[in-house]
């Protein structure tokens, strides 16, 4: 159960990131400056007596703003110097929090407000606890898909595989970085506020750049580009640590499961960069709407309205010239590359067989 | 009232011992071309292993600090043959090469923890302090500065003098024309990374002697180490040399300024932290590099 | 200043450290013709597209384009002014598909601003199905339609320097930079690529700058030919006329 609540939250994180490094090879590494700055954010304006909704709002708003503050002088780095850009202003903001007692009581911690208004511990309360975090996580699961599968997250990716092509073809790179920037730390934001009002308590112990890695592992392990694989990687990271508790509960373990937690998880990542280093899970095909049009075309088939019927017959006849080529290259080639292409509810799969190839 | 020299003296201490945190760093970086994130456990490691011989083997401390030097310089090679050599083969980015050195310190911090514990271990060894007004000094702390000198020396007629030396600065310089010129550059990489580990391990040794062990010893310093080798601009030993000591006066100065405004001393690291992503955001190529071509 | 070249530069220089790659540059392109620039290897021919399209600024000199100062341009602001250029080593989204390569050299895309994608929900579906026909009839064009889902990294050398072209093409630019678009594709291939130049010239007014080694097929159909050496202009004119100018001649023969 708390397990679970956990992966919901750091999953959000992990997908904030995700989106900043996987989908715009922003090497963000104070992710958990923002995820701090959320966390503590709720923890004031609960204390001040603001609900719950109000304070992940501020959160979000707070924490974007950090965002931008950090980002727009660094966005221009290089990739290493921007990952160490990153982490030493989290550590700075987290010194901060931690030395100055009058924002939110130093080492000591500040308390937080549940948002949910039930007594901890009680099963109604867990249960309320996974309802509230997991349909926050389906709704950023949703923005970013739909971010991710648009023309916007198709330039994001442009600007990943080379940025500077994607300048000269008219991208303004500096703009799109600032604004993932900004949208992956608000999401970064809203995960320390629903941390916060989970865990009931905050302190500057919590948010160590050995968060931000654990949040870095959740993606590589998982799939960079694949928000799918970004939760299997949460709940894999989740799933060690918990083992790790239990373990250390039962006294199963001849060794000291938080130290052998941090070495199986030291050993994976390495293992995946070595052997995967796309992750468990490849990147998604890109689903940008290339793809989505044909099968849109294949929906107007079946009855649409005058000029949709138009531009679907359109593009049908585009889709199957389209088959027609391949099939022709088929025919007249035997070895070189091979192509298969099926059309399976309207989606144009193109096959190569990588064994062939050759450059 | 500041005591001035002290501090200064002071700021020479922790200079040095950035100095041989640093200089390793910046050698793997030059050669490598990534931020090596385990290279603070390094440090830790060569830390536990002088412990190791000093305390529980009670072997000399002459013994314990070669075994330190020695120990993390092998590690330093294995890490570099068996982990990020394949991985650059394999055409790894930057950033995967720099996650990958996050992982290997995640398994190197916990293995020490396994084997020597979470706790913080003393040497229990007493060093003499001297007090010469206006300066107090505990022999570890001319230790320190006798080894930093001594570390730089040899670095020195090492690298301006001898066939591997020159090879590493060549491969740190240009890898392709290091190629081509007939130097095995694999080879030197791996040298370059058996010095890095056994220079960290030393300073790893010293530093738990003069202060503590405990097991978060090397990522407390990691950033300031990264500020050292951008500030003397990666792959520059002469620059990192200056830049140690830079870092380590600004730090101790900055105690005092931080002090009077009634800050927290706890801001100290932070100063070093502010060094670094000014220096990445204006300077990034370090303040003593020839502003060569652009990558 | 501009004569009344579509692009014209002037007096332009560019040091790197001691090297003056680019040393007083001063030519200028008519609108609606093909122009050549050739040189040897290392003459500067690839600096000066990178002048010209903002990724390197001058030292000194300007770059006019339809007669603006665009010198002080961010190369994507450059983009938008209809000059658009491709670069010698194909530089491809690698993990995208083809497809998706061409469709990311499409102008005005209304889901490409992140408020766009809400904002125009219906709009920017419509326009990429648009562009998706368009970026086909692209490939096609190319002979590389066949290839249009697989991922730009798995497609050969060629293929990619006519993928750069099929980006680029799909621009709606008003004037192409092309860096050596026939080198490294087969000879037949390289013909055609140049037939497709000189028809797209005339059917939709365009105007071409294209560096290229293959100087017979280049003399085929270049109106004006620069020569660079050493990052000086030594000679220009008609391809005939360039060709035998014994001071070209030299330059190529001491080459080597
Ligand atoms: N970014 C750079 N830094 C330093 N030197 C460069 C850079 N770009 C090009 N050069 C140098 O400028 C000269 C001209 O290069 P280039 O324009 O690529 O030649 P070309 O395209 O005519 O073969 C070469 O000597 C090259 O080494
Ligand atoms: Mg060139």
């Amino acid at each position: 159960m708390d397990g679970l609540a956990y992966t919901g939250i750091f999953a959000i994180s992990a997908l904030a990131l995700n989106l900043q490094y996987g989908f715009t090879g922003l090497a963000n590494f104070g992710h958990v400056a923002f995820f701090m700055v959320g966390a503590y954010a709720t923890a004031l304006a609960a204390a001040a007596g603001l609900p719950f909704p109000l304070c992940a709002f501020l959160s979000i708003v707070v924490a974007s703003f950090m965002g931008i503050i950090a980002s727009l002088p660094a966005l221009r780095l290089r990739e290493d110097y921007l990952a160490m850009a990153t982490i030493a202003f989290g550590e700075i903001l987290r010194m901060v929090f931690k030395n100055e007692e009058w924002i939110a009581h130093g080492v000591w911690g500040i308390g937080v407000p549940s948002a949910i208004a039930l007594g901890g511990g009680t099963r109604e309360f867990y249960w309320l606890q996974l309802l509230l975090i997991f349909s926050v996580l389906a709704l950023c699961l949703l923005l970013i898909r739909i971010v991710g599968n648009s023309p916007y997250g198709r330039v994001l990716r442009a600007v990943r595989d080379d940025s500077l092509a994607a300048e000269v073809y008219g991208k303004n790179v500096f703009g799109y970085k600032a604004q993932v920037f900004a949208l992956g730390s608000s999401l970064a934001g809203l995960s320390g506020s629903l941390f916060a009002q989970y865990v009931q308590y905050v302190n500057p112990y919590m948010f160590e750049p050995t968060l931000t890695f654990s949040m870095w592992i959740m993606v590589i392990l998982g799939g960079v580009g694949n928000n799918m694989g970004v939760l299997l990687g949460a709940l894999l990271v989740e799933f060690f640590e918990r083992s790790a508790r239990m373990a250390k509960d039962l006294r199963i373990m001849p060794m000291d499961p938080n130290n052998l937690r941090a070495i199986i998880v030291g050993i994976l990542i390495i293992f995946v960069l070595l052997y995967r280093p796309g992750g468990l899970l490849k990147e998604e095909k890109v689903k940008t709407p290339a793809i989505k049009a044909f099968k849109v075309a294949r929906k107007g088939e079946g009855g649409g309205e005058g000029e949709g019927e138009e531009r679907a017959k359109k593009i049908l006849s585009a889709l199957a010239k389209l088959r027609e080529c391949i099939k022709m290259r088929l025919n007249s080639r035997k070895g070189g590359t091979e192509i298969r292409a099926h059309t399976k509810h309207g989606k144009a799969i193109a096959k190569e067989d990588k064994g062939d190839m050759k450059r | 009232m500041v005591n001035l020299a002290q501090v200064l003296f002071e700021s020479l201490v922790s200079g040095s011992l950035y100095l041989l945190a640093a200089v390793g760093l910046s050698l793997t970086y030059g050669l490598s071309k990534f931020p090596n994130f385990a290279h603070t456990e390094f440090i830790s490691f060569g830390g536990y292993i002088s412990y190791a011989f000093l305390v529980q083997l009670k072997a000399s401390i002459y013994v314990a600090f070669a075994m330190a030097f020695l120990a993390s310089g092998i590690l330093g090679a294995l890490s570099y043959n068996i982990l990020f050599a394949p991985l650059s083969r394999r055409g790894s980015s930057t950033i995967q090469l720099m996650m990958a050195s996050v992982g290997l310190g995640l398994i190197l911090r916990h293995t020490c923890m396994e084997i020597w514990g979470g706790g913080i271990l003393s040497f229990k060894i007493f060093f003499p302090i001297y007090r010469w007004p206006p300066i107090s000094t505990s022999l570890i702390w001319l230790l320190i500065l006798l080894d930093a000198a001594a570390t730089a020396l040899v670095l020195h007629i090492f690298l301006k003098r001898s066939k591997i030396g020159k090879a590493i600065r060549a491969t740190s310089d240009n890898p392709n024309l290091a190629m081509a010129s007939g130097i095995n550059v694999g080879l030197i990489t791996s040298i370059g990374w058996f010095l890095s580990g056994a220079l960290a391990g030393l300073g790893g040794a010293f530093l738990a002697a003069g202060t503590a062990l405990v097991p978060l010893l090397g990522w407390k310093i990691l950033l300031s180490a990264f500020a050292v080798t951008i500030l003397g601009g990666a792959g520059s030993f002469y620059g990192s040399l200056v830049a140690a000591y830079i870092i380590g006066a600004a730090e101790n100065l900055g105690i005092v300024g931080l002090v009077s405004l009634n800050l927290s001393a706890d801001y100290r690291t932070a100063i070093s932290f502010i060094i670094l992503i000014i220096l990445l955001l204006f300077k990034p190529e370090g303040l003593f590099r020839r502003s060569g071509r652009g990558d | 200043m501009a004569e009344e070249g579509l692009l014209s530069t002037e007096n332009l220089v560019k040091t790197f450290g001691t090297l003056r790659a680019i040393d007083d540059v001063t030519l200028s392109v008519k609108p609606n013709t093909i122009t050549g620039l050739i040189g040897p290897n290392g003459s500067g021919k690839t600096t000066l597209f990178n002048i010209i399209s903002g990724i390197y600024s001058p030292d000194k000199g300007h770059v006019y384009f339809d007669g603006i100062d665009i010198d002080d341009l961010e190369p994507h602001e450059i983009w938008s002014k209809g000059l658009v250029r491709t670069f010698q080593i194909p530089r491809l989204f690698q993990r995208l598909t083809v497809l998706d390569n061409v469709m990311l050299g499409s102008q005005g895309n209304p889901g490409e601003s992140f408020l766009g994608i809400f904002r125009n929900w219906g709009a920017w579906r419509r326009h990429e199905e648009e562009i998706a026909m368009k970026a086909m009839e692209i490939l096609r064009l190319l002979e590389i339609d066949h290839l249009a889902l697989s991922p730009a990294s798995d497609i050969s050398g060629g293929q990619m320097k006519l993928l750069e072209i099929g980006r680029a093409l799909m621009s709606r630019p008003r004037m192409l930079l092309l860096d050596e678009p026939a080198a490294g594709v087969n000879p037949t291939l390289a013909r055609r690529i140049f037939e497709r130049i000189a028809h797209l010239r005339e059917r939709l007014g365009l105007t071409f700058f294209i560096i290229e080694h293959r100087i017979d097929i280049l003399s085929e159909h270049a109106d004006k030919i620069y020569v660079l050496h050493e990052g000086r202009i030594i000679a220009e004119g008609k391809p005939e006329e360039v060709v035998n100018d014994p001071k070209v001649v030299g330059v190529y023969l001491g080459e080597g």
